[in-house]
């Protein structure tokens, strides 16, 4: 009984040894051959996903839960139209902005100039604070490209940058990924904004600065482009500093297409 | 006689939720299918994720989710023993 038990558990343990050791193994001929099993896993992945959604919307339309269907569609019409009216009162703020001090010189949508690409993964999924686009280096994307929503020509906002650029997709890692630092400035005022994942994101801000719900976000990192814009500014009392959550103006979640700024 | 199965299912659950699910949801299936089985699939679960979703290749970043699941299926190695075998 107890040599059959030190077999087994010896068994198991060498199991346990090789399947990490060939993961290793995997992970060497990944990094060796350029990222072709992680770009083969990632087309695999999106076609699961693509075909995931397919069914949910097969179900959606076939008349089962017909109530909640209804109901479904008209919140997110809802949705979409509060999202499409938010995106352009923030984009009104950025050009407003813009005009005063910073299109003179950077010429931010005259030399806009990329492509329009659709989302195949989940934003929920990774949690790196990644997600994959249907374009790739077939399409001139390379890694480095920004990723945009919004309307282009007025400037947009940066969702990210793609960090992978594989056959036909791409990796995008989003700025207000989990812990993901950024610099920029809100009226002026220089904040390291800190990702919180889902498309929010906080700064703090000194306690003097006149900041208000709806400012646009700029990083000079993405090219003097908005990020995002501030959400709510909170004051504690006895704090030298306003802590500021910042938002995209449109949620994650709906966006089925994204802008990428091919350079 | 049915655990061959439910491992079979608790993999494929694990794959799916790498592509669907919050990033918590296949760390719990990979300590149900350790804490149950003498589960080496569950490191696969686990470089599947990173391969996805890390951008980056030769280990940078570090594929954090491969390692947390090495140490979930070592780190639950004694509890399955004395709970299973």
């Amino acid at each position: 009984m107890m040599n059959s038990y030190r077999h087994n558990s010896g068994n198991g343990r060498r199991r346990l040894f090789f399947a990490a050791l060939l993961v290793l193994v995997i992970f060497l001929i990944d990094g060796a051959s350029g990222g072709n099993i992680r770009a083969a896993l990632r087309v695999a992945a999106s076609s699961v996903w693509g075909a995931g959604e397919r069914m949910g919307n097969a179900v959606l339309e076939s008349g089962l839960l017909s109530t909640r269907r209804a109901l479904e569609r008209e919140n997110q019409a809802l949705r979409n139209e509060l999202a499409r009216l938010q995106m352009r009162a923030a984009d009104y703020e950025i050009v407003k902005e813009e005009n005063e001090s910073l299109r003179a010189f950077v010429h931010l949508a005259e030399n806009a100039n990329g492509l329009t690409a659709p989302i195949v993964s989940s934003f929920r999924a990774s949690p790196y604070g990644t997600f994959l686009i249907g374009a790739g280096t077939e399409d001139g994307v390379q890694e480095g490209n920004l990723v945009l929503v919004g309307d282009p020509q007025l400037g947009g906002f940066v969702v990210g940058r793609v960090e992978d650029a594989d056959g036909g997709q791409s990796l995008v890692k989003g700025i207000f990924a989990p812990g993901e630092r950024t610099e920029a400035t809100i009226q002026g005022i220089g904040v390291t904004v800190e990702g919180r994942g889902g498309g929010q994101a906080r700064a703090d801000a000194p306690r003097d600065a006149e900041i208000q719900p709806g400012d646009p976000v700029i990083s000079a990192n993405f090219g003097v482009r908005a990020i995002g814009i501030v959400g709510r500014v909170e004051e504690g009392t006895g704090n030298a500093s306003q802590r500021i959550y910042i938002h995209l103006p449109i949620p994650l979640t709906s966006l089925e297409f994204v802008y990428v700024l091919v350079q | 006689m049915m655990l061959p199965y439910i491992r079979a299912l608790l993999l494929f659950a694990a794959l799916l939720c790498v592509v669907f699910a919050p990033p918590w949801a296949p760390l719990i299936l990979i300590g149900i299918l350790s804490l149950r089985f003498n589960a080496w699939e569950a490191l696969f679960v686990g470089m599947t994720m990173d391969l996805v979703w890390l951008p980056g290749t030769f280990f940078y970043p570090l594929p954090l989710f491969t390692l947390a699941s090495f140490l979930i299926v070592w780190g639950l190695e004694p509890l399955r023993r004395e709970l299973f075998v």
